[in-house]
């Protein structure tokens, strides 16, 4: 290399050389990148193959199982006389809704007031809490389902019930709804509440008149997807809500839900039960789908206005 | 002045609603507040107190056991369930990490605006599934194919430590693998693409001029920039692997031996304590809140891990 300086070689060599050997590396360098964009592709095509994969073979599988008999008649056991007797999930709707329903009313006021209590202090108080929060929300859901075993069931003698199923749901939703809310009024303005502020309102006036309505969107949102998440959770109901084949609702009855009835009917050794569960998993996931959507929709529209 | 105040107090009559203000009043809102605050600190501090509580006698009678005993019949012995939740779960997390650093990459970088909202979307979507939904897939689906092709394939590349095709019957450690991984993929590569989002671009572009290729800005400035973030990214995968229940009850076989060969049924404590509830006398109850508070240990420090991670690459890229 050191001849590259001599005066003897002219400039044009010089600069023919370098480009030669910047040339062989770059396009090795190239072939390289490009094989290995190639392979990142192919992951990203590996990942996305699940759910295409998934949603067509519970839509092709589930579409022919919803009948009118599958929403409104109860289940009943094949046997085989009848190896095709399966009924309906009337009752796993109707608890689902049940348990959705106690599990809304009991998380949704504690995780919304404390959300806003953690957006709206600076203080240990509000650190602790935090820290609880996301401790919790990390939290396997089995552990809830112990958890309300243990105090509702046991504790405080309700037996299998909603209520100790609803209280184990409402436990793994009461996180979510605290982090989405803190966030939501978080993004509330400064100069929104000091307008207020400035015009006398007090504290919570201020608070409950103009963060709220403004954070509302981003609220509901969290709600949704709270419920979205609560409605498809079997671990914490599995040994709370006893099972039912009558359609039961009341807090204190034993209840069924779908994602119970999955969980039984996957297993069986009835074809026709396992036929029944690509059905329950179809109604399942067009309604987690459906909240997902109108999640995205609620945080779009809220990100347009302001 | 005096008309200045009449309308001070007008206006403030009109926002207040006639009452005097005091800044030292505390509202009936403020106390509102406090008692969610103290109804949610009080059922957090009830989830860990009645669940360790309830354990309490194992821990006192056979603490050794429960941690190291092989066989669940009569002394409770939680090692086939701790060994194959480890199983499991880190085999889903590598399985996992693969596949999604790699997607994560390329909606990031490498694919065409237009559709980076929609791959985006979907991996949204596929997080929000219902874990009971894979675990019927995994079941109903899976399962047969990979009895079918997969096992066959994989023992005529010679893979006898996973055991032998011809003994497997359909559930499996592997199985319930691959239900994980595709399960904690969203979460890995949603956090993956936000924390790739997040290496300044000033960065991308001062090794962009010096020549690099888009291979050699990923490699040499972008991962390292992010390789904090997606650890945390990593281990959160990890911790919703290790608490996952209902997919791997089912998947796995839920048999309480210990399970070296990927091939066969074994049993994670979340399926286990899952399926072995039913039929559960008080006593054995106790056993099942002990596997669950090991559980706890494990899966709420593996996210606390997660977490601190993922704060220290915020800190750091707040530095950049």
């Amino acid at each position: 290399m050191t001849d590259l300086f001599n005066t003897a070689q002219t400039n044009d060599a010089l600069r023919a050389e370098i480009q030669e050997i910047a040339h062989k590396g770059r396009a090795s360098r190239l072939v390289r990148s490009r094989i290995i964009i190639s392979l990142c592709v192919t992951a990203l095509v590996i990942a996305i193959i699940p759910l295409a994969a998934l949603s067509w073979e519970i839509i092709l599988k589930g579409v022919p199982v919803l009948k009118v008999a599958f929403f409104t008649q109860l289940p009943q056991v094949p046997n085989l006389a009848n190896p095709n007797l399966t009924g309906g999930v009337s009752n796993a709707i109707v608890g689902s809704i049940a348990l959705v329903a106690y599990a809304s009313i009991m998380s949704v006021p504690v995780g919304v007031l404390t959300g806003i209590y953690t957006a709206e202090n600076e203080n240990r108080s509000a650190s602790l809490l935090r820290l609880m929060a996301q401790t919790m929300a990390g939290a396997p859901s089995i552990l809830m389902g112990l958890f309300a075993f243990a105090l509702v069931c046991q504790q405080f003698g309700f037996g299998y019930s909603a209520i100790a199923g609803s209280f184990a749901l409402a436990v793994l939703m009461v996180p979510v709804i605290i982090v989405a809310t803190e966030i939501a009024v978080r993004n509330v303005p400064q100069t929104l509440r000091e307008a207020g502020l400035a015009l006398g309102a007090r504290p919570h006036k201020v608070s409950l008149s103009i963060v709220l309505p403004t954070a509302l969107s981003g609220i509901v949102t969290g709600c949704i997807l709270a419920i979205s998440r609560a409605v498809g959770e079997a671990a914490p109901v599995l040994f709370t809500i006893g099972g039912a084949s009558l359609l039961n609702w009341k807090p204190t009855d034993p209840v069924s839900a779908l994602p119970i009835s999955i969980f039984i009917d996957a297993k069986s050794q009835w074809p026709s039960l396992r036929a029944i569960v690509f059905g329950i998993a179809l109604v399942l996931l067009v309604f987690v789908f459906i909240a997902s959507f109108t999640a995205r929709f609620l945080v779009g529209r809220q990100q347009r206005k302001s | 002045m005096t008309s200045n105040s009449v309308q001070i107090s007008k206006l403030r009559r009109f926002v207040v609603g006639g009452s005097k203000p005091s800044t030292t009043e505390r509202s009936w809102y403020s106390y509102l507040l406090g008692a969610a605050w103290g109804v949610f600190l009080l059922v957090s501090a009830l989830f860990f107190w009645s669940i360790i509580s309830k354990s309490l006698p194992v821990w006192e009678k056979q603490p050794g056991t429960i941690l190291t005993g092989t066989s669940w019949g009569g002394p409770y012995g939680g090692f086939p369930m701790i060994l194959g939740t480890l199983q499991t779960s880190i085999l889903a997390l590598v399985l996992a990490v693969g596949v999604g650093l790699g997607a994560a990459i390329s909606i990031v970088f490498f694919i065409p605006a237009r559709l980076r909202l929609i791959t985006a979307t979907i991996v949204e979507l596929l997080a929000a599934v219902p874990s009971i939904i894979y675990g019927v897939w995994g079941l109903l689906v899976l399962s047969p194919w990979m009895l079918a092709h997969f096992y066959p394939f994989l023992d005529s590349l010679g893979l006898t430590f996973l055991g032998s095709s011809a003994m497997a019957t359909g559930p499996s450690i592997l199985l319930a693998s691959i239900v994980l991984a595709v399960m904690i993929l969203p979460i890995f590569v949603s956090i993956t693409r936000e924390v790739i989002s997040a290496v300044p671009q000033d960065l991308i572009e001062a090794s962009l001029s010096l020549g690099a290729t888009r291979w050699q800005v990923i490699s040499k400035t972008v991962l390292p920039t992010a390789r904090i973030g997606i650890m945390g990214a990593a281990f959160l995968a990890l911790a919703r692997a290790t608490g996952e229940t209902v997919a791997v009850a089912l998947t796995i076989g839920t048999v309480s031996n210990v399970q070296w060969h990927f091939f066969y049924p074994g049993t994670t404590i979340a399926s286990w304590i899952a399926s072995a509830f039913g039929e559960s006398s008080s006593v054995d109850i106790q056993a099942l809140m002990a596997l669950g508070v090991i559980l706890m240990v494990i899966s709420l420090g593996v996210s606390l891990i997660s977490r601190w991670f993922i704060a220290r690459q915020r800190k750091m890229l707040a530095k950049v």
